[in-house]
């Protein structure tokens, strides 16, 4: 008599299960049932079970991005798409150096890029958002921010060697 | 006859009391053997951790898993809560490294104190507009990159004074 057992269900390319596609966007499996019910969500369904396209959950994560211009947006590939997944909020303002009410305060001024789910609490945010930020402050922020001419705390540089000229010049002075 | 007896429950207390000492050092050998696993085991996750392959204790479940790391007790592998608990007897700041993520961004005050400057200079110089940053309200945060050019800006200037 062979015994059969039970196999693992391995890992799908393409299709995330719902408790799956609830985990790479960091909410509940009750929440995304609903929005999935709402026609949020697009599934399909195999042997009754509800299966979500990865690149449908990557796609829903990205569009986070919405809120900045279009030239500095990410561009994803499809496989990128697959693999992208959410962060929560909490994460986030751990990263940023924030706490968690100023966190939600800045996605709610589109200061982050989340996207508020509808009709509920959930906001989602990709995993690379502080990334992203970060390097957009790298181009905008240290390339003008310290100024060639000016001291970082106080002085402009020329004051300052002016000054050291002047401290020779008394030096020299008191030499002669 | 009393003899014979007090003989007896002499040699039976004697007995117990070897079987105690015995069973006390198995547990020590025991203890002992499971400290140094878990030590040695505590090593592998920092060097993980320094490398960057584990981030946090989930990870570093499955990479034990993976590697086929056995574990003390229990039949099933390991799992974020065993690795948690080891930890915490083991090597706590290890721990804290694991759960709490690699902070990015830096505030005023964390930035004074790396720079060796008073609060109220970096808050000057983001006046004068020689220090990027990028602000949440009132709430003022500095990407690593400014951090980074402030801090070398800084060590230059002590050099040349």
């Amino acid at each position: 008599m062979v015994k059969h057992q039970r196999q693992r269900a391995s890992g799908d390319p393409i299709y995330d299960s719902v408790r799956q596609a609830a985990r790479r966007l960091t909410i509940g499996v009750p929440l995304l049932l609903s929005l999935i019910d709402s026609g949020v969500i697009p599934t399909q369904s195999f042997n009754g079970r509800h299966k979500i396209a990865k690149l449908v959950v990557g796609q829903l994560l990205a569009s986070a991005y919405e809120i900045w211009p279009p030239e500095r947006r990410p561009h994803y590939s499809v496989e990128e798409l697959r693999r992208l997944n959410g962060i929560r909020v909490e994460e986030v303002a751990s990263l940023l150096g924030l706490s968690r009410t100023s966190a939600y305060d800045a996605s709610r001024k589109r200061q982050i890029p989340a996207r508020k789910l509808p009709n509920s609490d959930r906001w989602i945010i990709p995993q690379d958002a502080v990334g992203q930020m970060e390097a957009h402050d790298s181009v905008s922020l240290a390339r003008g921010a310290i100024n060639e001419d000016r001291s970082l705390f106080g002085f402009e540089r020329r004051e300052i060697e002016n000054a050291k000229t002047d401290d020779e010049a008394a030096g020299e002075d008191l030499d002669a | 006859m009393r003899d014979a007896v007090t003989h007896e429950s002499g040699l039976k207390q004697r007995n117990s009391g070897d079987r105690d000492a015995a069973l006390r050092k198995a547990r020590a050998h025991y203890t002992a053997q499971c400290k140094s696993f878990r030590r040695s085991v505590v090593v592998l996750i920092r060097c993980w951790v320094r490398d960057g392959t584990a981030t946090n204790p989930n990870k570093v479940a499955s990479e034990l898993d993976r590697r086929a790391v056995v574990q003390l007790r229990g039949k099933k592998g390991w799992q974020r809560n065993t690795v948690v608990e080891m930890l915490r007897q083991e090597a706590p700041n290890l721990l804290a490294k694991l759960e709490r993520p690699r902070r990015r961004y830096l505030t005023a005050t964390e930035l004074a104190r790396k720079l060796g400057v008073n609060r109220k200079q970096i808050y000057y110089a983001v006046e004068r507009g020689t220090l990027g940053c990028r602000r949440f309200g009132r709430k003022i945060v500095f990407p690593p990159d400014v951090v980074e050019r402030a801090v070398r800006e800084l060590q230059s200037q002590r050099k040349s004074t």
